[in-house]
């Protein structure tokens, strides 16, 4: 563990709790931001306000490690790294291999309930249980879904869920009707976003269309106008920062979206651990966090292997090729490989299928989460969820 | 079937079997495409690397696209193979070779070629009867050669036909080669009621040997079969839940002049033509599941998934009875026996003690993409 403390920020909340997750920018509330910002170095204010551009976790990034001033634990099970120099491994094969790896953890559970949003991530995960997956294991499985993923892929829906797996809305879910428990196992599509990039990656799309193949060395202007959210932040100070931390990690990249992409996989990598906890906020009392998040909890995209993926696939189309239309094109052809739904293959866009989710956007933030899995959000002040 | 308004090509992937000639150098005794009339009909090809790379280009872009090399013998035109490779280096290749010329293929090309599918017909004495004398034993020197250089898998393709042919003797191509993918003989003759009692007892053989350790015993037909019945949504997903032979859906039979069809036991049959590299045109297979097929009321359809195309073509739409009669419910009635054998071997059980390699060795083997999976 990396910690370094400047003397001036004694005005940051938390310090001396040991977290596994802590984005700094939402500990910025309206109380403390103008203590904060007046007392610390204009180099820590900038980082801070990087998290708050990022809008997530900015705390444990994979290959800068010694600038950071929270006491961060790394968990064993969400923050998975890629090896050096990974030898690349087909799509196909790490995600058919991951969906047998998941049937052998279900086999041990009597419940199974996986979440299907309707989206390309959780649609590949569910193609790929349906295509690994024995019929004893499938029927004891529950698809969560809700009319929004219906209608965000319907061809997949009448074809393989309707009538031949057992479904509960989202509304049943999370209103109480299904007990969460230690018992049961809960499959998510989370962790694919941080191996092929967020929604900045679409903004920059539309606002510089055809620039995602072009050389980043030659589209510096365009990166830090890109990252200078408002005028008082610097885009200059981001792209130093991702500067340095491909020279610290030893990774060549070349094109734009690679560049783009780069910032998400490394700041945003612990994303999902923010995302499954705010889901599962209300946890009854009986049920044992740590356990219901490292052991019930299987985020199908938080594996090495994909990380490996993600990393052996810099430079190449299997990412995305020209555009933003074609997002996540390996996880699209797996899909099309088993389903044939050529309208979802052409048509599908990125989109956010839980509108739900926090983000730096809303009035109450997730700012930290500490080792016993405890949340602490900001709204206006820190107040701990429990 | 309204064909018109369909995709030429159903997935991502498309094979491309190219007859680099149909010369050959050997006299098979029940050789297909011999009896289709098609053997020496045509040399070496007669379209170029261009215009193929051209087709690929326009009716294939964003497919990915994989070669196999057939004939005739393929290796009677080395230089055509040359020039493909060359031309296409991200691509993945197979060659399906009788073997005899093995020794004359470039050795830095070796490496290149995901599949090697080497025809025998089980043993010595049974491959010699029907290929030729000392067939089996420069076959079998040339894999032995060839095996150092060799990246991807080296499977047997061997056609089941005489009924003689032994349990050990088919095991023993397990020593030589990664895979074994037979194929029952489509011939009239074979299949005499005392040769189905012989086939049964080798098929009972090799489930029992299939199943007797938990890992996977590389006959590709039984792996196939096992698969499509523990993990259906792999047979339905692979071939758009069509013939897993691939003529309904991404199989492309080039013939030396560059015409395109479905199935190439049919590239004698202008109405099975769906395309040429020549004049840059490709439409969908026409070679389709027919109603006057059984097979969507067949118990073996959830694991068989209607192959072999060609065979219930000529028995339940030319209305052949003898070769129906003959052939193909013979071989429809073996399948049926297989896939009862393995059900009985309680199959999801076994499944679940292989480690996680064999099972996804099981599921997603990449042969199935190169051979018809069916017997």
């Amino acid at each position: 563990m990396n910690i370094v403390l400047p003397n001036n920020l004694t005005e940051l909340p938390l310090l001396d709790t040991e977290l596994l997750y802590a984005n700094p920018a939402y500990l910025l509330n309206p109380e403390s931001y103008a203590a904060i910002s007046a007392s610390v170095s204009e180099d820590i204010f900038h980082q801070i306000r990087f998290g708050y551009y990022v809008g997530l976790s900015c705390c444990q990034p994979r290959f800068d490690l010694d600038r950071y001033f929270y006491r961060m634990r790394t968990n064993p099970v969400y923050q998975i790294y890629p090896d050096e120099n990974p030898k690349h491994v087909n799509f196909d094969i790490i995600t058919d291999t991951r969906a047998l790896h998941l049937k052998h953890i279900a086999d041990k559970y009597d419940t199974v309930y996986m979440f299907w949003s309707g989206g390309i991530d959780s649609t590949t995960v569910l193609c790929s249980m349906l295509k690994n997956w024995d019929h004893w294991s499938l029927s004891k499985t529950t698809i969560v879904l809700n009319e929004q993923s219906i209608s965000e892929n319907p061809n997949m829906y009448h074809t393989l869920i309707q009538n031949r797996l057992q479904e509960v809305s989202t509304g049943d879910f999370f209103s109480g009707k299904i007990k969460l428990n230690n018992e049961s196992l809960y499959i998510t599509g989370d962790g694919a976003d941080t191996m092929f990039g967020y929604g900045h990656i679409h903004e920059f799309d539309l606002k510089y269309p055809d620039l995602f193949k072009q050389p980043w060395k030659k589209n510096t202007e365009k990166l830090i106008e890109h990252f200078s959210v408002d005028g008082s932040y610097s885009g200059v100070f981001t792209m130093n920062h991702i500067i340095e931390s491909l020279e610290k990690s030893s990774i060549e990249l070349f094109t734009v979206y690679d560049f783009l992409w780069w910032l998400d996989f490394n700041w945003g990598h612990d994303i999902d651990l923010y995302f499954l906890l705010w889901q599962f906020s209300t946890l009854p009392e009986r049920v044992d966090p740590r356990k219901f998040m490292e052991e019930n909890a299987f985020l199908f995209f938080n594996s090495k292997e994909y990380q490996n993926w993600a990393v052996s696939s810099i430079g190449t189309n299997l990412k995305i090729s020209d555009t933003s239309a074609s997002y996540k094109i390996s996880a699209k052809k797996y899909i099309y490989d088993f389903n044939r739904d050529q309208e979802y293959f052409d048509t599908k866009r990125k989109v956010a299928s839980i509108p739900n989710y926090p983000s730096r956007f809303t009035n109450c933030r997730l700012c930290a989460i500490d080792t016993k899995y405890n949340l602490y959000y900001t709204a206006p002040s820190i107040w701990l969820s429990k | 079937m309204n064909l018109n308004n369909s995709p030429a090509v159903l997935g991502n992937k498309v094979e491309l079997q190219l007859f680099t000639t149909l010369k050959c150098n050997l006299r098979c005794s029940y050789c297909a495409v011999d009896e289709s009339g098609a053997l020496r009909t045509y040399g070496n090809t007669s379209y170029s690397v261009d215009e193929l790379e051209v087709f690929v280009n326009t009716q294939l872009p964003d497919k990915e696209v994989y070669f196999t090399f057939f004939g005739g013998e393929p290796l009677l035109n080395i230089e055509f193979i040359k020039s493909v490779m060359n031309r296409f280096p991200k691509s993945n290749f197979q060659l399906q070779t009788n073997g005899i010329l093995l020794h004359n293929f470039p050795q830095e090309l070796l490496p290149k070629i995901s599949s090697f599918l080497i025809s025998l017909d089980g043993g010595e004495v049974i491959t010699n009867t029907y290929r030729g004398k000392n067939v089996y034993g420069r076959v079998m020197k040339n894999v032995e050669l060839i095996r150092p250089h060799v990246k991807g898998m080296l499977s047997a393709r061997m056609t089941w036909h005489d009924p003689n042919t032994t349990f050990e003797e088919m095991d023993a191509l397990l020593d030589t080669f990664d895979l074994v993918y037979f194929q029952l003989a489509q011939s009239v003759g074979v299949y005499k009621p005392e040769h189905m009692v012989m086939k049964k007892l080798v098929i009972d053989k090799l489930v029992d040997k299939f199943f007797a350790d938990d890992r996977i015993y590389g006959f590709v037909p039984l792996m196939g079969i096992a698969r499509n019945i523990i993990v259906p949504g792999a047979a339905a997903a692979q071939c758009s839940g069509l013939t897993h032979c691939r003529v309904s859906t991404n199989l492309l039979n080039i013939r030396p002049d560059g015409k395109i069809f479905a199935c190439p036991d049919f590239t004698t049959s202008p109405e099975f033509e769906h395309g040429s590299v020549k004049e840059n045109r490709l439409s969908r297979s026409p070679l389709q599941m027919h109603p006057d097929m059984p097979c969507y009321t067949c118990e073996a359809h959830e694991w068989c998934r209607g192959n072999c195309m060609k065979n219930l073509h000529v028995a339940y739409v030319r209305k052949d009875e003898d070769y129906r009669r003959d052939v193909v419910d013979p071989v429809c009635e073996l399948i049926r026996y297989m896939g009862r054998k393995i059900v009985e071997k309680n199959p999801v059980e076994w499944f679940s003690r292989l480690s996680l390699e064999d099972q996804h060795t099981l599921v997603s083997s990449p042969i199935y993409e190169y051979v018809e999976v069916m017997p």
